[in-house]
């Protein structure tokens, strides 16, 4: 029993120390994510209207939503 | 009395910073230390006529390694820089490769006819290469020395270290080939 354990424990420790290691979005794999559609909303429509709102009082545009087209050199 | 031994060590600390190379001179990796750029033989297909090559092919030239996209504000700052810098140190054997990294090819192409480039552009749709070069953002750019080391890496564009950029490149290719 004892063994089988050790086998199993051993058997996913690379898996463990490997979990993190291939997560997240590499810098040149977010044209795809900082497109209009892949925004998290439910109401494209209002959420638009807010966006407007918000850059125009904000003085800056693009930054909102997932990417903003960033390319992550800043 | 006191107050000395603080002194001493400002002294010792400016003097250091003073006399460190990496202050004065460029901030090339030595030679000796400087790693093999990776992937050298991966065969990419160039604009315009599709042909496919590998950096191995152009070994023996300085090669400045750019990886792009299209919807990277920075790297569209850099084309003109690329292109001029293409022309002017051609000669001296300075190669510039752009690797475009967009996963729509279409959008590379249209951005290409916008911004003619002066150098050469490969297209990686399939990302093969900037994980293992250790892009970290976009461009990042790789300088690789005649025996096909990386030298120098610069993340981002920004217009006011273009000279240091150029420095590198024209340090590079003066240096004496072994």
């Amino acid at each position: 029993m004892r063994k089988i354990i050790h086998i199993v424990g051993l058997l996913s420790l690379p898996i463990i120390v490997s979990g993190c290691s291939d997560m997240g979005v590499k810098p040149w794999e977010r044209d795809i994510l900082a497109q209009q559609e892949m925004n998290l909303i439910s109401d494209p429509i209002e959420s638009s209207l807010n966006d407007h709102i918000y850059f125009s009082k904000e003085a800056s545009s693009g930054g909102q939503g997932f990417g903003g087209g960033g390319c992550g050199c800043n | 009395m006191t107050k000395h031994p603080k002194c001493i060590l400002l002294a010792a600390l400016t003097g250091y910073l003073l006399l460190s190379s990496s202050l004065w001179a460029s901030d090339l990796t030595p030679s000796s230390t400087a790693k093999a750029a990776p992937h050298q033989a991966v065969m990419l297909p160039k604009y315009q006529t599709n042909q496919k090559v590998s950096l191995q092919m152009e070994k023996g030239k300085v090669i400045l390694v750019d990886f792009w996209a299209s919807w990277c504000g920075p790297c569209r700052e850099s084309f003109p820089w690329m292109t001029n810098i293409q022309a002017k140190y051609k000669g001296q054997g300075l190669k510039v490769i752009a690797i475009n990294l967009d996963q729509e090819k279409q959008q590379a192409l249209d951005f290409l006819k916008e911004f003619k480039p002066g150098f050469t552009v490969l297209f990686d749709t399939q990302a093969q290469l900037p994980e293992d070069f250790g892009v970290i953002g976009m461009p990042t750019s790789f300088l690789l020395d005649r025996q096909g080391k990386i030298r120098a890496t610069h993340v981002g564009f920004h217009q006011n270290n273009i000279n240091e950029y150029e420095a590198a490149i024209a340090e590079l290719l003066a240096e004496k080939g072994e």
